[in-house]
């Protein structure tokens, strides 16, 4: 009896570690591997051409970006949500 | 890798010994074809894609999936011959993976048998071949994460009924996870960091990137860890359950 009761405690254990490492694992690789990536578009709609390229090393002034993102406004679009996480 | 092996022929050979391959196949190709030309519009929207195809396959998954993995343990179980496969010179992860990936394989071919929608699209426009190769391979791995929660749940029980309405419910719940129907649960009472670690669990944000034609390698990370995280647990809910 009570050896069952310490098994079973210890796969509640292993269970509840295996969630939160599953979690950490996802957010982690989310936050880490954030831009490798494969663009099987036939036309790379995903990747910046050579031409893009040369035109941006040929410029000389500063560039600013600006970033509008209103969590609460795109609670309701989740995919929109992942996208400004990833060019944040 | 030879146990893995035998089990998986076991296994596969099972499915399409009994109705159960047919009618899986037969419903999920019927199915997605009225899904596609009716709800997605797809000739209304005048688009040569296969967007309307691969947007209702979560939730065809949904239902489907579950179907298909509630029978795997809880049939063993109630059967008894659970007990005649675990005392074989398999070992539990071996069983598991054996298991896990026939049922994969089996959904893979439901999966490719849905080429004349491919074919289609080429005959009647220029698709973009790319995006449907990338489509086809997030669609597969999703599978394959409702697959493995689906056979974690049929280890619980012995019952398939059950282990279908909590495999449905929980996959519901991670399929939708980034949206406010699951979020606003946690909002409020638990921080930010939760909530968006809830958010980064969803099946459809993660399938979505993926048919947009991108294969970023921390979608890739997020169906992979998925189901080795869900397998290992029913491995671990076996063992714990060995002796009910």
């Amino acid at each position: 009896m009570r050896e069952t009761v310490i098994k079973s405690g210890y796969s509640i254990v292993a269970l509840v570690v295996l969630a939160v490492l599953l979690v950490s694992v996802i957010t982690l690789a989310e936050a880490t591997l954030r831009g490798v990536r494969l663009d099987l578009t036939e036309n790379r709609l995903y990747t910046l051409s050579e031409g893009t390229h040369s035109i941006l090393e040929g410029i000389t002034e500063p560039i600013n970006l600006y970033f509008f993102y209103t969590p609460e406004a795109v609670q309701d679009i989740p995919s929109i949500n992942t996208y400004a996480q990833r060019v944040r | 890798m030879r146990a893995i092996w035998t089990v998986y022929r076991r296994e596969l050979s099972a499915y399409f010994a009994t109705p159960l391959a047919y009618v899986f196949i037969v419903i999920f190709l019927v199915l997605s074809g009225v899904f596609t030309f009716y709800l997605g519009g797809f000739y209304v929207r005048n688009q040569a894609d296969l967007e309307p195809f691969f947007n209702y396959h979560p939730w065809l998954y949904l239902f489907l999936i579950p179907a298909v993995a509630m029978r795997v343990w809880a049939e063993e179980r109630k059967s008894g011959t659970i007990e005649l496969l675990l005392t074989l010179p398999v070992s539990m992860w071996q069983a598991v993976a054996g298991k896990f990936l026939a049922a994969w394989s089996f959904v893979a071919v439901a999966l490719a048998l849905t080429f004349p929608m491919w074919i289609t699209v080429n005959y009647l426009g220029d698709p973009d071949n790319g995006v449907i190769l990338a489509s086809y391979l997030g669609s597969w791995l999703m599978a394959g994460g409702y697959l493995a929660i689906g056979l974690c749940i049929s280890a619980f029980t012995r019952n398939q009924v059950v282990a279908f309405i909590i495999a449905l419910v929980l996959c519901f719940f991670i399929t939708l996870s980034g949206f406010p129907l699951v979020l606003d649960a946690f909002r409020g009472w638990v921080p930010a960091g939760v909530i968006e670690a809830v958010a980064s669990l969803s099946f459809l944000s993660h399938f979505q990137a993926i048919a947009k034609g991108v294969l970023d390698l921390s979608d890739l990370v997020y169906f992979i860890a998925m189901i080795a995280a869900w397998l290992y647990a029913c491995a671990i809910v076996i063992d714990l359950k060995k002796a009910d």
